[in-house]
């Protein structure tokens, strides 16, 4: 028991100081002072990581919850939105095109879509459990 | 000393069940303004009443933004919109198929009409303010 308590203690101690905080350095490539190219594309792979896994624990929760039958209109609705993330982020960095800075405003365009694609899932797992 | 371990697992436990409680009612949906109307009919036309503005909405954004474009750009952004017109289409489909067979599907698949349409007129404003700045 004492070394349970003591090996809780011990990983409450190291957390701060995890990989939760590593944003807080200056090497941070998400840091407002950021500009460097590498920076800011290391710091868009991220945010779009980070949208990823929020859309992943949506998508989830929605589909845990869902009839087989629903499933297979869910997993339709998630092909289509797919292509349409795809499609329109590719519109967005057109404008770019053969720019450097092309890869980076589609990246940011990804992880936009993506986080209000989470959104829209967290909506439809309410509506599936209905009003009160 | 068993006597406060039995109280303690006790109170963790409803902690955790009422926990668990409130999770599960954030999850409901918040009802509508256009619910609050007298009938089932009358909630179903408001909620498509209220799509066909957000979808002019989205017209007007969209217009606004082909309008900066050169004929390319033009061709792509229509290639995008047919795909999210599919998605929208497939997406409302699923949410109000879990109302099949109910008086309210209509009205719910109206609400997620308008959501995404909204989420589009966003999307499509986001594009045009960046086109803006460059």
């Amino acid at each position: 028991m004492k070394t349970f308590l003591t090996t809780v203690a011990v990983i409450l101690l190291l957390a701060p100081f995890g990989p939760g905080s590593r944003g807080q350095t200056a090497e941070d490539p998400c840091h407002p002072d950021a500009q460097r190219s590498t920076q800011l594309m290391a710091c868009a792979e991220r945010k779009f990581k980070e949208a990823a896994a929020e859309l992943k624990r949506a998508r989830d929760e929605l589909h845990a919850d869902l009839e087989p039958r629903s499933r297979v209109k869910f997993r339709a609705a998630e092909r289509l939105w797919l292509r349409y993330r795809k499609s329109n982020c590719e519109t967005e960095a057109s404008i770019y095109e053969g720019g450097t800075i092309q890869p980076l405003i589609e990246l940011r365009c990804m992880a936009r879509l993506t986080l209000a694609r989470a959104d829209e899932l967290k909506t439809q797992t309410q509506t599936l459990h209905g009003t009160n | 000393m068993k006597t406060r371990r039995i109280i303690l697992c006790a109170l963790l436990a409803t902690a955790l069940l009422s926990a668990a409680a409130g999770a599960k009612t954030q999850q409901q949906r918040p009802v509508q303004p256009c619910e609050e109307r007298g009938s089932q009919a009358e909630a179903s036309g408001c909620a498509h009443r209220e799509y066909q503005a957000a979808d002019a909405e989205l017209n007007k954004a969209y217009n606004r933004l082909a309008a900066i474009l050169d004929a390319d750009e033009k061709a792509l952004l229509k290639t995008s919109e047919l795909a999210w017109i599919k998605y929208r289409d497939a997406d409302c489909t699923f949410e109000s198929s879990q109302y099949a067979g109910g008086t309210m599907r209509p009205m719910i698949e109206s609400f997620c009409l308008t959501r995404v349409t909204k989420a589009r007129t966003a999307e499509l404003n986001e594009q045009y303010e960046l086109r803006s700045d460059k």
